[in-house]
C-alpha cells in the first residue's frame, strides 16, 4: 500500500499515452513505490534459534579477532576478564586452524581494489598533511571574532626558546584531536610557513589500556621516522575507567591507578622529548556529565604534574579557553557582540569547529613563543 | 547500544529466549518485554530510563482515562494537558538552549547586548521518537481508533518496545499496540529477517559508514578548501549515506522485531527514485511522513479549507517536521525549503494553464521531474548535514571552485554504485529471499555470520565511539 502524505495531490491523474508506457515501463523494471511482501515459508520460534546458533558459530570461527579487539576494549571488570579469557581462547582455537586468515585475505583484496581518498603518506598513519602557507584556508566567519578568542597570556616565562626552526609537527591522539582540532592546528601552523604536519590519531585509545592500541610502541616509531620539533597530544579521554594491571583490576583513581597512570605519562612524554622536541599535552575540557567531569580533572591533574617534571614538556589547561566561567562545562560561549557560538558538540564531549579555533589559535601563540625562528617558506 | 555489536547480540539472544519462553502467558510475557527494553535504553545510559518511564506512563495513563471517559469537555482538556505535556518535555530537553541562543543572537542584531545563560543538558537518546508515539497513544484513543483497551504495561511497552525505541519506525499506537494484547504470531518469516538484517549491516557497516569517513565528514571538516569535483561526490555521497545509514538502521529494527514476533511499519521504499517531492515523501522516513500528516496537517485544516490554508497547512507541517530533526536553524530551513517546494509543487500539478499541463503529459517531464526532484532533495540536505548555516554556504560554493580532487574513482563507484541499488525491481529481492529461504535454517544464520565478516573485513576500522557510553 503506498503511503499518501498529502492526500488532495492525488487528484491529478496521468491518463496520457505517454504516462501509460512509462507506468508499464515501471512495471517492467519493478519500480512500484511499495513492493508486496514477499511469501516465505513461516517458521517457528525454535528454527530461529537454529539459525542464531549457526550465526553464532559461524561468527566465532571467522570473526574471533574482532570479539577480542571489542572484550579488550571494554572497561576492566571480573566480568570483562572472563569475557576476555573466552574471546583470547576462542581466538586461538580459531587462529589455530587457519580461520583468521578469511578475514586478513579480505582485507588485502579490499586494499588492491583501492582506497575511497587520495592521502599523501599511506605507510603508517594514512593521514599525513603538508601545509604551505598559500594553501592555508580561511576558516567559516562564525568561527572568527569571540571575546574569549583573544589568548589568555602565557602565565609562566616560556622556558627556553627553540633554536631549532619548526619543520615538521607531530599531532597525537584520540577523537578530541581528530576532527576539527586536527584541521585547525594545521591550519593555524600553517599559516606561519610550510610545514609537515602527521596525524596519528587512534579513536577511542587512551594510555590506560595498552592492550587496546599500544602507544608508546606507536611513538617509538613516529619519533624515529618523522624526527618532530613539535609534538601536540590530546589522550585521557578514554582513559576514565578502570584499568587492568598484570591479572589485577584496579578501580580509577586509586593510588595505585594514578601511580601508573603517571608512570606512563612520565614515559610518553619522555619519550617524545628525548630527541629534543617540545610537547605540549592538551588537557581534557569540562565535560558536559559532572562524574565524567570530575574524573577528567583527576587526569589532567596527573598530567600536569608528569609535564612539571619533564623538561620541554608542557600542559595546557584546556578549560580555560572553552569553559564558562569557574572553567565549568558550556557548549555555548558568547562572542563579542552577544551571539553565542557554540564550541562544544552536543555529545557534551568533543570540540564543534570554534572550540577547535580557540584552543588552535591559543596553541599557535605559544608554538610562536617557543619558535621565534621562521618556517620554512616565510 | 548500537545493533551492529556484540553487546546487542548478546542482548538480544537473552531476549529473543526470555520472550519466547514466556509467550504463552501474556501478562508476563509483555513485562518481560518492557523490562528486557528498559535494560536496553539503560545500557545506554541508565539516567534517562526515569525519564523514558515518566513519559510514557504519563501517556499511557492519559489513554487509559481518554477510554474510559465520556465528557467531551474532560476528553478535549485531557489531550490538550497530554500533547502540551509531551512536547513540552521535548522542547526542554532538545530546544531551550537552541531557543535561548537565538534569542541572544536576536538581541545581538538589534544592538543590544544580554548575557543569557544557555542550561546545559544532555539529549536523552530516542526523545524525539518516544515523545511521538507517546502523542499518538494519546490521539489515537481520544479519537477512539484503538480497538482495544489500553493497559499500564501495554501502554510502557509500546512507547520503549526496544527495536523501534531509539529512531523508529514510528508505529501508530493503533497499529503496534494490539499486536502487544495477544500472543505473539508464532510464524517467523527467519529468512526473511535474516536477510534484511544482513542488508541493513551492509548499508550501515560498509556503504554508509565508509562514505561518511572518507568522503563526507572529511569535506564537511573544511568545505571553504573543497574542490568542486569533492564537492559534488559529497554532495551524493552524503544523500547515499544518510539513506543508507537510516535504512539500514531500520531494516535491523524490522528484523529483530520480526524475530520476536512483532511486524513493524516500513520506513523506506526507494526515496530516490521519486519523480516529485511529494512522491518522495512517500519513500522517505514514510513513518514520520504518516505521523506528521496524523497529527499535525490535518489538525492544522489539511486540505479541506481552500487553496490557502492548504499550502499553509503543508509549509507548517513541513517546517516542524524540519525542526523536529534537531534543534538548529539548518534543519528549520530545511523544513522550509522542502515545504515550499512542496506548495509550488502542488500548485504546479492542480494547475490548469494550458501550456503547463501539455508539459507536465509530456514524454520527458517525468526523468526531468526525477531529476529535479533528485537533486532539490541532495542540495537541501546540505542544511541536513551543516553543522551551521556558514558551513552550508561554504558546502554551496565548493560545488563551483575549481580544482583537482582528492578522492579517488573507488568513491565516484562506490556512490553511483549504492545509488544504483534504488532501481534494483523488488522481484530480484523477492527471488533472492525465496532462494535464500530454502537453505537449512542454520546455514541461514552463518550466511549472515559471513556478510559480518564481510563487513567488517571492508568497512571502516576504529570507528569505535565508546566516549558515548561513559556518560
Amino acid at each position: 500500500m503506498a503511503i499518501h502524505l498529502f492526500p488532495v495531490l492525488d487528484t491529478v491523474t496521468q491518463d496520457s499515452p505517454t504516462a501509460e508506457f512509462i507506468a508499464s515501463l515501471e512495471q517492467l523494471i519493478g519500480a512500484e513505490p511499495e513492493p508486496p511482501p514477499a511469501q516465505l515459508r513461516s517458521r517457528r520460534p525454535r528454527d530461529a534459534g537454529m539459525a542464531m546458533l549457526g550465526f553464532a558459530l559461524v561468527a566465532l570461527a571467522f570473526e574471533s579477532e574482532a570479539l577480542l579487539s571489542w572484550a579488550r576494549r571494554l572497561e576492566p571488570s571480573a566480568p570483562q576478564g572472563v569475557l576476555l579469557s573466552a574471546a583470547e581462547g576462542v581466538h586461538r582455537v580459531s587462529d589455530f586452524l587457519r580461520l583468521t586468515r578469511a578475514r586478513q585475505v579480505l582485507s588485502t583484496l579490499s586494499e588492491s581494489v583501492g582506497t575511497l581518498a587520495k592521502t599523501k603518506d599511506t605507510a603508517a598513519w594514512g593521514d599525513v598533511t603538508e601545509v604551505t602557507s598559500s594553501e592555508v584556508v580561511d576558516e567559516p566567519a562564525e568561527v572568527l571574532p569571540l571575546t574569549a578568542a583573544v589568548a589568555p597570556p602565557l602565565d609562566e616565562p616560556v622556558v627556553g626558546k627553540s633554536t631549532q626552526a619548526l619543520a615538521s609537527a607531530l599531532l597525537v591522539g584520540d577523537s578530541l584531536i581528530a576532527g576539527s582540532l586536527a584541521l585547525s592546528l594545521s591550519n593555524g601552523l600553517g599559516r606561519r610557513g610550510d610545514l609537515r604536519v602527521v596525524r596519528a590519531v587512534q579513536i577511542g585509545t587512551g594510555i590506560s589500556a595498552p592492550e587496546v592500541f599500544d602507544w608508546p610502541s606507536a611513538v617509538a616509531e613516529l619519533m624515529a621516522k618523522e624526527a618532530p620539533q613539535l609534538v601536540i597530544v590530546s589522550l585521557g579521554a578514554n582513559d576514565a575507567r578502570a584499568m587492568r594491571v598484570g591479572d589485577e583490576v584496579v578501580p580509577f583513581g586509586a593510588a595505585q591507578w594514578k601511580r601508573v597512570y603517571s608512570a606512563r605519562v612520565v614515559a610518553l612524554m619522555r619519550a617524545l622529548t628525548m630527541g629534543g622536541a617540545r610537547v605540549l599535552w592538551i588537557g581534557l575540557p569540562a565535560m558536559r556529565d559532572a562524574a565524567y567531569s570530575r574524573r577528567a580533572d583527576v587526569l589532567n591533574q596527573l598530567v600536569a604534574e608528569a609535564a612539571d617534571n619533564v623538561a620541554r614538556a608542557e600542559f595546557l589547561d584546556v578549560s580555560m579557553l572553552v569553559g564558562a566561567e569557574h572553567r565549568r562545562f558550556a557548549t555555548f560561549l558568547p562572542r563579542g557582540d552577544g551571539r553565542l557560538v557554540r564550541v562544544r558538540l552536543d555529545d557534551g564531549v568533543h570540540y564543534a569547529p570554534a572550540g577547535s579555533a580557540l584552543v588552535a589559535r591559543w596553541v599557535v601563540d605559544w608554538v610562536k613563543e617557543r619558535f621565534p625562528n621562521p618556517l620554512r617558506g616565510d | 547500544m548500537l545493533f551492529p555489536t556484540p553487546e546487542y547480540a548478546c542482548f538480544f539472544v537473552l531476549a529473543f529466549i526470555g520472550s519466547w519462553l514466556l509467550a504463552r502467558w501474556p501478562a508476563w510475557h509483555r513485562l518481560f518485554l518492557l523490562l528486557a527494553s528498559y535494560s536496553f535504553y539503560g545500557l545506554w545510559n541508565w539516567r534517562f530510563v526515569p525519564l523514558l518511564f515518566g513519559v510514557s506512563a504519563f501517556a499511557t495513563g492519559i489513554a487509559m482515562l481518554l477510554q474510559r471517559t465520556q465528557s467531551k469537555g474532560l476528553r478535549r482538556a485531557l489531550v490538550t494537558l497530554a500533547v502540551l505535556g509531551l512536547l513540552s518535555v521535548l522542547a526542554i530537553f532538545k530546544y531551550l538552549s537552541f531557543a535561548l541562543a537565538t534569542v541572544a543572537a536576536l538581541f545581538a542584531t538589534l544592538g543590544a547586548r544580554v548575557e543569557i545563560s544557555v542550561p546545559e543538558l544532555a539529549l536523552p537518546v530516542g526523545l524525539s521518537f518516544f515523545a511521538f508515539h507517546g502523542i499518538s497513544l494519546v490521539v489515537d484513543s481520544q479519537r477512539k481508533q484503538m480497538s482495544e483497551q489500553v493497559t499500564f504495561v501495554g501502554g510502557l511497552l509500546y512507547v520503549a518496545f526496544f527495536p523501534q525505541l531509539v529512531a523508529g519506525p514510528i508505529a501508530r499506537a493503533n497499529q503496534l499496540l494490539p499486536q502487544f494484547t495477544k500472543p505473539p504470531h508464532e510464524g517467523l518469516d527467519v529468512a526473511g529477517a535474516a536477510l534484511l538484517f544482513a542488508r541493513g549491516l551492509m548499508k550501515k557497516a560498509l556503504i554508509a559508514n565508509a562514505l561518511a569517513e572518507h568522503v563526507v565528514n572529511p569535506f564537511y571538516l573544511a568545505p571553504q578548501s573543497a574542490v568542486s569535483a569533492d564537492a559534488v561526490l559529497a554532495l551524493y555521497g552524503y544523500a547515499v549515506q544518510i539513506y543508507c545509514d537510516f535504512s539500514g538502521y531500520t531494516d535491523m529494527a524490522i528484523a529483530s522485531a520480526a524475530l520476536l514476533g512483532y511486524q513493524l511499519p516500513q520506513n523506506f521504499a526507494a526515496p530516490y527514485t521519486a519523480h516529485s517531492l511529494r512522491d518522495f515523501w512517500r519513500r522517505w522516513h514514510m513513518t514520520l511522513s504518516r505521523w506528521l500528516r496524523e497529527y499535525l496537517y490535518i489538525p492544522l485544516g489539511g486540505s479541506r479549507n481552500g487553496r490557502a490554508r492548504t499550502a499553509l497547512a503543508l509549509f507548517i507541517t513541513m517546517t516542524l517536521g524540519g525542526l523536529w530533526h534537531g534543534a538548529g536553524m539548518g534543519f528549520v530551513l530545511w523544513g522550509m525549503s522542502h515545504g515550499a517546494m512542496l506548495v509550488a509543487e502542488r500548485a504546479w500539478s492542480t494547475s490548469s494553464t494550458p501550456w503547463v499541463t501539455r508539459l507536465r503529459k509530456s514524454a520527458g517531464w517525468r526523468p526531468l521531474g526525477w531529476f529535479l526532484t533528485f537533486h532539490f532533495v541532495c542540495l537541501t540536505w546540505v542544511l541536513f548535514r551543516s553543522p551551521s548555516i556558514d558551513v552550508a554556504w561554504e558546502a554551496l560554493r565548493a560545488l563551483v571552485r575549481p580544482g583537482r580532487a582528492s578522492l579517488t574513482g573507488v568513491a565516484t563507484v562506490l556512490v553511483l554504485a549504492s545509488l544504483a541499488t534504488q532501481w534494483i525491481p523488488s522481484t530480484w529481492w523477492e527471488r533472492v529471499a525465496e532462494r535464500w529461504s530454502k537453505l537449512p535454517i542454520a546455514a541461514q544464520g552463518a550466511g549472515v555470520a559471513l556478510v559480518v565478516l564481510f563487513v567488517d573485513a571492508l568497512g571502516p576500522s576504529g570507528l569505535w565511539p565508546f566516549i558515548y557510553f561513559q556518560f
